[in-house]
Formats: structure tokens, sequence, C-alpha cells
């Protein structure tokens, strides 16, 4: 506060992160010693959900202080549709278990808008999401996954834990637990089945194995001659054209679609008629560069990968429409009692 | 209606929680049927959060435009469902990227290029541009008050808020 004043800022508005209540005479007190109006001390308390920060500061008349202060007169106040995500937040219906493969488990900041879409995933099925972390580095993963509803691996960069992504990828395919793929998460699938199923042993990405016999995951051919690390992946936005029929066309309910990218290797198109005929399904193509953007399972509850990343494009107002029918597969999971210890 | 600006700065631990609250002004705003944009701007000087650790920096958001950004850009759009873009984050690196790149072109026809004001002008261009056609523009100040690096941007907050009058700016502060 002295700091901000030094500056030459004083500050309109006190917001006030406290785990206890900060209660009249605490406000009286803050407002005093910072000189802002008691009406502008806001407390912001610890929630249950984040969605639910809007409605704390409503009830304290923030957004009407804020108004008063900025001279501005609005009279529509419409907060309909984000009560309801709130409301459906706090009443679930059910609850599921989702594993994450990631790497950095005790930081979960890493993959927030991953945790946030499951989240929305779970407001559209009216379920509460738990999300377990998976040490990947633990040679008896398998354990780790004992009454999980769901299997994600989400995107990420270098190979420490990689094997275990893998055999995560392998228990999801054979014991058919649902399992969503996210960027490094299509590419870990794609090299389970190349070496499980096509027989491809040592099959793996160039990312890890440079001397692989079987590269099923390259580098992007515009890649080849990048050699900055800042601002130079395939990034952002591209356009993807859905096989019909599939597990990605009847969630999205339409054939095109366009996703954000952020990623540098992409499935080896030397064997992708060898991954098709053998039952892993292309469900989704950038046509313009003809690269694999969604893989598929059959004969499979729920087996989707994709090499973009849809977490960003989820809102809690719109869940996307993969993380909504991933967490819709868990449930029917979680419904029907499928709860098969895992053996290795 | 001219944009009238909200600064947000935090006093204690970085990012506790200053993000949500800047995205939840910006949603109760919007209800009110106002056109609410947000910026985020990191005082660090890597020129974006692309090449950064993730289990330091958190979670890098890819924006539709293809932009690295800060994780903060995810709340803004999951809460105010709306698309962020590339002008909506940018760090001191990318500020001093600039400037430098001016002073080599030979723009500050042989000035000495100095924090006040080329830097801080730098930061006040990026603010406006951002803020272009909204009625209100949340401007998060990342790090916290007192950081060396935070400096020119609460400066550049601090001449914003003079220039645009006392109802047409706003500081709120998180503690």
């Amino acid at each position: 506060m002295q700091k901000l004043r030094e500056i030459g800022i004083a500050p309109d508005v006190l917001v006030c992160r406290s785990e206890k209540p900060v209660d009249a005479n605490m406000k009286a007190k803050l407002s005093m010693f910072c000189s802002v109006p008691k009406e502008s001390v806001i407390e912001a308390p610890d929630v249950d959900s984040i969605y639910e920060v809007p409605m704390v500061f409503h009830k304290q008349g923030l957004d009407d202080q804020i108004m008063m202060l900025l001279r501005l007169r609005t009279q529509s106040k419409d907060l309909d549709s984000w009560n309801e995500v709130v409301r459906r937040l706090k009443a679930p219906k059910r609850e599921i278990v989702v594993a994450l493969a990631g790497k950095y488990t005790d930081y979960k900041d890493a993959y927030k808008s991953v945790n946030e879409a499951l989240v929305h995933g779970g407001i559209a099925n009216e379920a509460k999401v738990k999300i377990r972390f998976l040490d990947t580095t633990d040679p008896k993963i398998h354990e780790q996954l004992d009454g999980v509803h769901g299997i994600l691996v989400p995107g990420g960069f270098g190979d420490r834990g990689i094997e275990g992504k893998i055999r995560v990828a392998q228990l999801a395919r054979e014991k058919k637990i649902p399992y969503f793929g996210l960027c490094l998460g299509l590419q870990i699938a794609v090299i389970e089945f190349s070496r499980n199923v096509l027989k491809l042993s040592g099959a793996h990405s160039t990312e890890f194995d440079q001397k692989s016999r079987y590269p099923v995951i390259d580098l992007l051919p515009e890649q080849k001659s990048v050699k900055d690390k800042g601002a130079t992946m395939r990034l952002g936005t591209y356009e993807c054209t859905l096989k019909k029929g599939s597990l990605s066309h009847k969630a999205y309910g339409t054939l095109n679609i366009s996703e954000r990218h952020r990623h540098r290797f992409e499935v080896n198109n030397k064997f992708r008629k060898l991954l098709e005929d053998a039952g892993l399904s292309i469900a989704g193509l950038h046509a313009p560069k003809n690269l694999v953007e969604i893989v598929e399972l059959k004969d499979h509850p729920w087996f989707v990968a994709c090499q973009f990343h849809p977490e960003f494009k989820s809102r809690p107002e719109a869940p996307h429409p993969l993380f909504r029918d991933f967490v819709s597969a868990c449930v029917e999971r979680a419904e029907n009692h499928v709860r098969n210890p895992i053996h290795a | 209606m001219t944009t009238k600006y909200i600064f947000v700065t935090g006093g204690v631990v970085s990012s506790l929680g200053k993000g949500i609250t800047a995205s939840s002004i910006g949603k109760l705003l919007q209800s009110r049927g106002l056109q609410v944009t947000m910026l985020k701007c990191d005082p660090y000087i890597n020129v974006d959060p692309g090449t950064m650790n993730p289990f330091q920096h958190g979670e890098v958001f890819v924006t539709e435009d293809g932009a690295e950004t800060d994780l903060d850009l995810g709340h803004y759009e999951r809460f105010l469902n709306k698309e962020m873009h590339h002008f909506n984050n940018f760090t001191a690196g990318k500020v001093y990227e600039t400037v430098i790149a001016r002073e080599r072109r030979g723009d500050f026809l042989g000035t000495t290029v100095q924090v006040i004001p080329h830097i801080t002008d730098e930061i006040k261009n990026r603010f406006r541009a951002a803020a272009k056609g909204a009625d209100i523009a949340i401007i998060e100040i990342g790090g916290t008050v007192g950081d060396i690096e935070s400096l020119p941007f609460m400066e550049a907050a601090r001449q914003i808020g003079l220039e645009a009058g006392r109802e047409n700016s706003l500081n709120v502060h998180v503690t």
C-alpha cells in the first residue's frame, strides 16, 4: 500500500484475499488505514470454485461501486447463464475420477486449462470431476489406476515419464477405459498402438529417440529448418475435417472444425496406412497439409486423441464438446459399476 | 464512449487471485451490457512465456491467433466467454524488444533512449491499442507492487490515469 502511494497511485478499491471472513470492524480498519471508502473494501474469501467469485463480489456491491466511480449507467444486469453454471457446479448429481498422466504433478497450474475444461465437462454432465494426478515414473503405475473412470494424457515436452504414459494408454485401450489424449497424448496413443498392436518393436517419436527404427511420430516437415525456440511451433488455429460417423463428429455435430495448436511433432504419414488398416481410425485431418489431427479407436467405449488443444476453447458457459463427451463416457463407466481392478 | 481503464495491482505473493479478481470484475461489468476487454502485462524480460517452464510459471495459454500467453488469458476467455488476442498480453521483454528495434532504425533521432519516457510510452501505446473499441479495459499488472521490474508499468498506469481523468480510470488493489 505504502509502495503504491510512493509510485503515485491511490487505490480506489481494495480486494482482500483472506482465509477467514473479513468482518465489518476489519473493513472499517482497512478503510481508514488505506484511505479507501468502506464500501470499496471488498472481501475475497476462499471459495470452492473460482466461478463463484463474481457473485461474491456482486453481493458486496462491487459492480455498483465501480459503476458509480466510473460514472457509468446501464440498466441491464444479466448473470443468468453464469448463475446456472455455479448452480450446476454446486449440486453435482454424480462424481467421477479422471486420471491425469502428466509431468508436473505437484504444480496444478501447469495444466490449468485442462483442469478447467474437465470442470466444464462436469458442468455439462452435472458431475463432479475429481482429478487424480498420476506419477508416470512409477513402474507400478497400473496400481494408481484403481477406481478411475477415465484417463487423460495432456500435452507435454521432455522424455521423463514417457514410458509410464505409454503403459497407461495401453491399459486404457485394453481395459476399455475412456481415453482422451491431447497433443502429446495423441502421440503416446499412436506409439502405444504401433508397438503393441502393429508389433513394431521400438516404435517411438523422434523427439525421444532419434534412432528409432519405426519413427511413427516425427518432426513436422516445416519444422526441420527451425533453429530458434521462441514462438516457432505450429501455433494457433488451424482447420480440421472430421470423418463422418466418428466419435468426434458425434461430439461436434459438424464435419468442419477449427482448433488451437502448439506442437512441432506430428504423426508420420509413412505409417498412416499401417495404423488405419490395424484399426486406428484417422478421425480428423488438416487437409491442406495432410496432417493427422485426431485418432480414435473402434471397439472401445470412448478413445479419442487429438493433436490440438481443445482445452483452450472450453468455457464454463459453453463446455467443449470433446470434454463433454469424455466426461459423459466416464459417467457411463461409473454408473455401469465397471470397477475391474486393473492388473498389469 | 471513451474507454475507461481499470488497473489491477497486487500487494502480496504473485498471482494470488489477481487474475480471478480481474476476470470476475470483467464478468460483472460485461453483465451490465458493457464491452469489456482485458490485458495482462508481465514485468519479466522473456519476450513471451512460450519458452518458460510450466513448473514455475504455469501453463502457456495459446490464443486463436497463435500467441503463447500467460495463463491468466485463459481465465479471461473463460469468464468473459470471449476470445483474447496477442495484444491482450505483453511482457517487459516485448516492450524492450520494440523500443530497441526502433532505436536501431533511428526512430529516436539521436536522443538518449530511457525508461521514462520511451519504455513507459511504449507501454502506454500498448495499453491504448488493446483497449481500442472497448467501453472498459481491465489491465492486470503482473508481479507485486514494489518489484523493480514492475515499476515502468506502474508509472505508465499512473500516467494513463492522469490523462484519462478521475472518472475514466480506477485502481483496484488486491492484497
